[in-house]
């Protein structure tokens, strides 16, 4: 498959008042066309950094500084701002997490969204703009597109409104669609509603979509490949049935042990990873998991660990898997898989 | 492979503190000490802050160290400004007042006393003035600007400038001294605008928690005759109180007038704060306790409230200060002989061109008063709550 | 929208009847008539004089004539100017004022708006902190020390412009800037904290994720949101403006309302008082009621019911 956006060793870090944040610490990874690749981790992992550092939307204190991100031939860190803009929804878009304050509270919804048009094909006139933006209103299921174009956003309950931010980042077709956390803020119902529609119109499409959540059962409804990110770094990496059945990261372990199961016993208690994330102006050295992993070591919190490439589709990042590393206590390599 | 000692094996498992892991990255400490360091952190809230301290000291303490009173007029020495030209005229200094008086000044800037005028030759323009011992000393207003002359009907030109040694900040137009009258003025600004603001808070914070608290059609209703009030500029109001009570009551009248209509923006807020805080777990409790209505609001509500009503009384300092002096400049303020910093400015209008200092002083006053006030009352409201910050 | 606006229009009628009744009686409660003041009158000339004015009618009789005359439209006579009545007064007073004010308003938007945007936009550079501080003491300073400073520079020691009337075009900046200053103060200070907040909210980060240029994110998506605001506080603008001519007209010697009011208050114009405190009642309420309508239209998610 054609890889469409190839990032690599990615760092952004914020100027804040209190000293540099290093959100995104070296982050690769590869993106092919029509794929949905889902980006999973708690707040404050990067995820969230790491994709608007792609569109460069980070605020008048964030840079990258280091690293590419391949988008074609193009380097999306190394544009220029006018190229940046025509990018941004034109090859590019995003659909963000809350949808009511994402959209704008003055401004008609259709307005918005043929901004989109009127803003990326140059002469396009106002009624072939109005006429894409009711058809794509149809694409994503919004009931009688003609009224609700003259609609404001608070006349739209939120599910709706997800649907118009859809709409909005699908309007000039673009290569890649960055979704980020768009079900959060939505009730589980119509989070169902929204995902189904997501990969309706991603198959139809084509589209390559990243998708950015916290929640593990989404991404294996949806995504085809995984990345797992802590402390502004990538954990694991793998195909879906890999990193359920195979998992080869002691974070992930713990995320799977977190979720709760439809086959669950009723006496078996949801573990929750102990300590909360790490302070990401003096990121921890070593493995930003150390603190709070079961099974730290010395090294762990000394030496940051090299990938291991388990498959041609596979690596994580954990000194556990290395060949030196004991088996003691080690998950990975039939000992003890509860540790501590 | 080192089969020494565990502590070097890096392959030991990583004794984690379990405190590290909970860490929460910056220091707690008591809500005052927070707000206070937010306070602090701003320039302007200091400068404000030491600006109100230096105020206060100054109308406070300053009387006690000037010997004129406030009150006591010197004819003789009417519209003298704070630095004066005197002519040296044979080892004594004459200064021509702008009256085109003479007074005889000692070397180091006291008034000593006026010269006596022994004739007035109109048609001439020049005045005759005796200097004692038989000596004369002659005016003439003719020329432009007006000149003294000695015996020879030469110009006296040896001049120098001098500190106004008696009257530091000059006099007013009745010969009373600036400088404590500057001081009485602030003391009387400063009181009329603290005793209203304490009427309004005190009103505001009943009617607003009443009506907060109560809710329902008491609310509305007391909602309905606060927008009624408040549709009138306040200043309307003040006015018309005080021309009702005639101006001869004085302090009195003001502070009731600006107590009557101010504190419709504190119940306001203190309504605003107690909607918001009643639905709150910790007053069902007290209400479970059986704790009554009065209780509630006295001992649960209103101290949580504190925060923007103490921002919001420091900003109403600032303007019952400037209602105050507005009402005194179109003549509705303080009698004399008592003078707010208002009727000072209000008086010093007719001498502007002369003596400009008599309006610039009690002005400045006034303004450094508000900035003070102001500069705190933003730095409190930053300090209480970050979220409302600029 | 209709329902709304006839509930405000009772709303404004009851209020002005309550401030109408409450001066009113404020006007007759003070002791002695308006002829017993200063002038020691002969018993027989304040009698003829009270019966004039109808004075020695009961209360009550007096006011529902009053409010009659308002129904009218008619303020009455002025009790210290023979002849000319209440609203002569008005009518030639009210037009200078509201030319005076409508240009300081106007001033005062030109100037704050762009001021407030350069400051927010630069937010933390010296042109903020400028605009900011610059505010600050427009703010804390009153008008009339503005008024009298600046008539002291300008017109006493520089001689470039008039000390009084508004017989040129000159005559007019001074007033202007005085009446003004405040109120420039307050809306720059504002439109910076609205046009601030505006472009921290996510909608504004979407603008911006559609390509949009930094020009189009503010002037399209920004400033529709950060100018409401200032909508909402027209209305006490308008008010401390109102308030503010009397001092500013005083200073400068304008002929205008303002000043009428506040010699009619040294003179005891009892009637005068009344009529023009209930005239500006009535403009201020009506001004309200329009931003308040206006407000209704430029914001959609404001429901009227």
């Amino acid at each position: 498959m054609e890889t469409i956006l190839q990032v690599e060793n990615l760092h952004t870090s914020f100027r804040t008042r209190a000293g540099t944040v290093n959100a995104v610490r070296g982050v690769s990874f590869a993106l092919a066309k029509g794929e949905m690749l889902g980006i999973v981790g708690e707040s404050g992992s990067g995820k969230s950094v790491t994709s608007m550092s792609l569109l460069r939307l980070l605020g008048s204190n964030g840079k990258v500084t280091q690293g590419r991100a391949l988008f074609g031939d193009t380097d999306l860190t190394a544009v220029s701002a006018k190229e940046m803009r025509g990018i941004r929804g034109g090859k590019i878009s995003m659909i963000f997490q809350d949808p009511m304050s994402s959209l704008n509270p003055v401004i008609p919804v259709g307005a918005q969204v043929a901004e989109m048009l009127l803003e990326h094909r140059r002469g396009i006139s106002k009624e072939a703009a109005k006429s894409r933006v009711l058809e794509l209103f149809a694409l994503v299921r919004i009931p009688e597109p003609e009224n609700r174009y003259g609609n404001y956003p608070h006349q739209f309950s939120g599910g709706m409104r997800q649907r118009v931010m859809i709409a909005m980042a699908l309007a000039c077709n673009p290569d890649i669609v960055i979704a980020d956390e768009p079900t959060t803020a939505l009730d589980v119902t119509i989070q169902d509603q929204i995902l189904k529609l997501l990969r309706r119109l991603q198959q139809e499409l084509g589209t390559s979509v990243i998708f950015i959540t916290h929640d593990l059962g989404v991404v294996a409804e949806l995504c085809s490949r995984v990345l797992v990110m802590y402390g502004g770094m990538v954990m694991e990496e793998a195909q879906i049935d890999e990193l359920f059945y195979s998992t080869a990261h002691p974070y992930t372990l713990g995320l799977l042990k977190s979720v709760p199961r439809l086959n669950q016993s009723k006496g078996e208690r949801l573990l929750p990873i102990p300590g909360s994330p790490p302070d990401m102006l003096r990121p921890p050295k070593g493995c930003p998991f150390s603190p709070r992993c079961t099974y730290s070591r010395r090294i762990c919190a000394e030496r940051t660990p090299p990938y291991t490439q388990l498959s041609g589709t596979h690596r994580s990042m954990c000194h556990l898997l290395l060949p030196e590393a004991p088996q003691q206590d080690n998950p990975f390599k039939g000992g003890g898989a509860n540790g501590r | 492979m080192p089969e020494d000692l565990h502590v070097n094996d890096p392959w030991a498992p990583l004794e984690i503190d379990k405190d590290d892991r909970e860490k929460i990255w910056s220091q707690s400490s008591s809500f005052a000490k927070d707000v206070w360091y937010r306070f602090t952190r701003k320039p302007t809230s200091l400068l404000g802050l030491f600006l109100l301290v230096v105020l206060v000291l100054f109308c406070v303490l300053g009387p006690s160290f000037v010997p004129h009173s406030y009150e006591v007029q010197n004819l003789n020495f009417v519209n003298i400004p704070p630095t004066f030209n005197v002519y040296n005229v044979e080892g004594r200094y004459i200064y021509l007042t702008p009256n085109l008086k003479l007074i005889e000044v000692a070397e180091d800037g006291t008034l000593l006393a006026p010269l006596a005028r022994i004739n007035d030759d109109g048609m001439k323009k020049r005045t005759t003035f005796d200097m004692g011992g038989g000596a004369e000393l002659v005016l003439n207003y003719k020329a432009k600007p007006p000149q003294l002359e000695d015996s020879e009907r030469n110009a006296i030109t040896d001049m120098r400038q001098v500190r106004n040694k008696t009257y530091p900040l000059g006099t007013d137009n009745l010969g009373r001294d600036m400088l404590i009258r500057l001081m009485m003025g602030m003391r009387i600004s400063l009181l009329i605008a603290l005793i209203a603001a304490a009427v309004n808070l005190v009103i505001g914070i009943l009617y607003g928690g009443v009506s907060g608290y109560i809710g329902g059609t008491l609310d509305t209703v007391m909602m309905r005759v606060v927008d009624i009030v408040s549709t009138i500029p306040l200043t309307l109001y003040v006015i018309l109180i005080q021309v009702l009570m005639g101006g001869s009551s004085g302090i009195l009248s003001i502070v009731i007038a600006l107590g009557t209509v101010y504190w419709v923006n504190m119940a306001r807020v203190v309504r605003g704060e107690i909607l918001s805080l009643k639905e709150q777990e910790f007053v069902h409790a007290a209400r479970t306790l059986g704790s009554g209505t009065w209780r509630i609001l006295t001992t649960h509500l209103i101290p949580n409230a504190m925060g923007p009503i103490i921002v919001t009384v420091t900003m109403l300092i600032p303007n019952a200060i400037f209602i105050e002096a507005f009402m005194s400049f179109i003549g509705l303020g303080v009698m004399p002989p008592m003078a707010s910093l208002g009727t000072m400015c209000n008086d010093a209008l007719s001498t502007l061109r002369s003596s400009p200092y008599q309006l610039f002083l009690p002005a400045l006053a006034i303004c450094l008063t508000m900035i003070a006030f102001n500069f705190v009352g933003d730095g409190l409201r930053d300090a209480l709550d970050p979220k409302l910050r600029k | 929208m209709t329902k709304y606006i006839v509930k405000r229009l009772l709303f404004m009628v009851l209020a002005l009847w309550v401030i109408t009744t409450i001066t009113f009686f404020m006007m007759h409660a003070i002791p002695g008539g308006p002829f017993t003041s200063d002038r020691q009158l002969p018993a027989a000339v304040e009698a003829a004089l009270n019966a004039k004015y109808k004075l020695d009618q009961p209360l009550y009789v007096q006011y529902f004539d009053y409010l009659k005359g308002l129904m009218r439209l008619d303020l009455g006579p002025s009790f210290k100017y023979e002849g000319v009545s209440v609203n002569e007064f008005i009518a030639t007073g009210f037009p200078i004022s509201a030319s005076l004010g409508g240009l300081t308003i106007v001033f005062c938007l030109i100037i704050a708006i762009p001021l407030g945007i350069t400051a927010a936009l630069k937010n933390g550079k010296w042109q903020d902190m400028l605009t900011m501080f610059i505010a600050t003491i427009g703010v804390t300073i009153p008008s009339f020390v503005i008024a009298s400073l600046l008539m002291y520079v300008f017109s006493l020691k520089l001689g470039w412009l008039p000390t009084f009337g508004l017989n040129s075009w000159k005559g007019y900046i001074l007033p202007v800037i005085a009446m003004g200053g405040y109120a420039l103060a307050y809306l720059a200070r504002l439109m910076r904290s609205s046009l601030l907040e505006v472009m921290g909210q996510d909608y504004i980060r979407t603008a911006r994720a559609k390509g949009l240029s930094e020009f189009k994110v503010v002037v399209r998506h920004a400033l529709r949101n950060a100018l409401i605001p200032l909508i909402t506080v027209l209305g006490p603008t308008i008010a401390a403006l109102l308030t503010g001519s009397f001092v500013i007209e005083k200073i400068f010697a304008v002929p205008g309302l303002g000043q009428h009011f506040v010699s009619s208050i040294s003179n005891r114009d009892y009637t005068t008082i009344m009529g023009v405190t209930i005239f500006y009642a009535a403009i201020l309420i009506a001004m309200t009621f329009i931003v308040d309508i206006f407000y209704c239209l430029i914001d959609p998610r404001i429901k009227l019911d």
